[in-house]
């Protein structure tokens, strides 16, 4: 009785897309999350009678054959790489990037990682890091004395001093590309690492080819839609039940066959 | 011979490969384009000797695709596709030309246009659909052309086949047996996905309908076994 072992992975299915639903809701606030969708595809098909082969009784040939279909499993989790609406918050380190692109920061293991959370700080050594501590790639530093802080929509970091009318540049921000973004893999605190998939890093500046500009004091939300991932909720509950309601059935089947004499 | 207990086993034997279908089905019902599966059962007759009335039994014969479309959703991604009517996306695996449905693609590190489990989707020229690195405006037309910054770069190929010789490959893929032409005319929305066929209503109804079917054709066992004890029992007496 295959039914048992096919509803199990409907089942599994409908509870891998609560995971995702669950994540998403959880990460509504975090910023720059990019919502991620549960993505299926249908398992093996076991060929019982083929198509095109000649039929035992009358020679004839088959013209459709039985194939019974093994279940379902998981294909891909995406992300949705629409940006989220942007918020403002004053801070003169938080900046948004409006369109494509990422912020490469380092870790402490030497590697590259890269985010779109633009809420960046000032280190007690007065260089840009994340909300982590992560120094972004070009270690910029503010200098103690500098009085504000500018970023322009270019990248371009301008410390202000007192009794100098003009900012002096004190480093650029650039932003990364990727061919394929959806391939990047998440490693947690809204950081990505590239992959195979994602293509390697393309460093470029901030509002040139496709990239988008970087607007100070402003953060970007999370995109995940509430009401859409509640409603895809409630269909991945449903799907539930019926699956477990196919295994109610096989296994009332299987206990009528028990019982033939 | 036993043959009402043959033919009840043998009716029971379809019903649980009918049951295997149904939740099939319904363990896709959130898969991306998967088409429904249906099962035909035919009587196989045999002729019995001594002008006997002749004895059938049921069997599976086929089972066929249901093509009707799913649900169309709309979604937020440039790169969801949703084909409305006839047709297919015609994508390359591993194993050949395959048949899909399934139009949430996404881009592979080298910018080629590819289905979730990875197959290059294919352009009305036979090659794959190559979007240029950090490109933001793509937008598709109806017919399926795709246009990146305003300039085309390519038609997405969608193509049709006789239902009858579609087998299914998995990973929401079909093998066109006898071949497949382009549609003519075929309407191509972006920003949407159409979801599984399969109708939760109906599969819950047809598996009701399988489980008692199954008890009743226990049940003609049970009472031809019992049938079958009295008779010896009775012409043992005498």
């Amino acid at each position: 009785m295959r039914a048992l072992s096919i509803a199990a992975t409907g089942m599994d299915a409908q509870q891998t897309r609560v995971e995702v639903i669950s994540n998403n809701i959880a990460n509504m606030n975090t910023t720059a999350f990019s919502a991620r969708r549960a993505e299926f595809a249908d398992l093996h098909y076991q060929i019982v009678r083929a198509a095109g082969a000649s039929s035992a009784s009358t020679g004839e040939i088959v013209p459709e054959g039985v194939q019974l279909g093994l279940g379902v499993r998981a294909a891909s989790i995406t992300m949705d790489m629409t940006p989220g609406t942007l918020r403002e918050t004053g801070g003169d380190l938080d900046v948004a990037i409006e369109g494509n692109g990422f912020i490469e920061v380092l870790l402490p293991s030497g590697e590259s990682a890269y985010t779109r959370d633009g809420s960046l700080k000032r280190s007690a050594e007065g260089v840009i890091v994340n909300s982590d501590g992560f120094a972004l790639q070009g270690n910029i530093t503010i200098p103690e004395d500098a009085r504000s802080v500018s970023i322009n929509p270019q990248g371009e970091v301008f410390a202000f001093f007192e009794n100098e009318p003009g900012g002096q540049l004190i480093g650029t921000i650039g932003l990364i590309g990727f061919v394929n973004a959806k391939g990047l893999e998440p490693l947690g605190g809204n950081l990505y690492r590239e992959t195979e998939a994602s293509g390697a890093p393309l460093p470029g500046l901030a509002g040139q080819d496709g990239r988008g500009a970087l607007r100070q004091g402003y953060l970007e939300d999370s995109n995940v839609d509430v009401v859409e991932q509640i409603a895809e909720l409630i269909e991945a509950q449903r799907g539930y039940e019926l699956n477990s309601r196919v295994i109610t059935a096989a296994d009332q089947m299987m206990a009528a066959t028990t019982q033939i004499r | 011979m036993d043959n009402a207990g043959y033919i009840g086993l043998s009716r029971n034997a379809g019903l649980s490969r009918e049951l295997t279908t149904i939740a099939n089905n319904i363990a896709n019902i959130s898969t991306n384009g998967f088409r429904r599966e249906g099962a035909v059962f035919a009587e196989h007759v045999r002729a019995l000797d001594n002008n006997d009335p002749s004895l059938s039994i049921a069997t599976m014969t086929r089972r066929y695709v249901d093509l009707n479309p799913g649900e169309i959703t709309s979604t937020d991604n440039p790169l969801d596709f949703a084909i409305e009517g006839e047709g297919f996306f015609l994508v390359e695996t591993p194993g050949g030309e395959r048949l899909t449905r399934d139009g949430a693609f996404s881009l592979n590190q080298n910018g080629e246009l590819v289905t979730s489990s990875g197959a290059r989707v294919l352009d009305d020229a036979g090659g794959a659909v190559v979007i240029p690195a950090g490109s933001t405006d793509i937008n598709a037309a109806g017919d399926g052309t795709i246009f990146v910054d305003g300039q085309p770069i390519g038609r997405i190929n969608v193509v049709a086949a006789d239902p009858a010789f579609l087998t299914r490959d998995g990973d929401n893929a079909f093998r066109a047996e006898n071949g497949f032409q382009p549609v003519e005319n075929p309407l191509v929305r972006q920003n949407a996905l159409e979801g599984s066929n399969v109708n939760p209503v109906t599969e819950l109804a047809r598996l009701i309908e399988v489980q008692r079917t199954y008890d009743s054709s226990r049940n003609l066992m049970q009472q031809e076994d019992e049938r079958i004890m009295r008779t010896v029992q009775t012409l043992g007496r005498t």
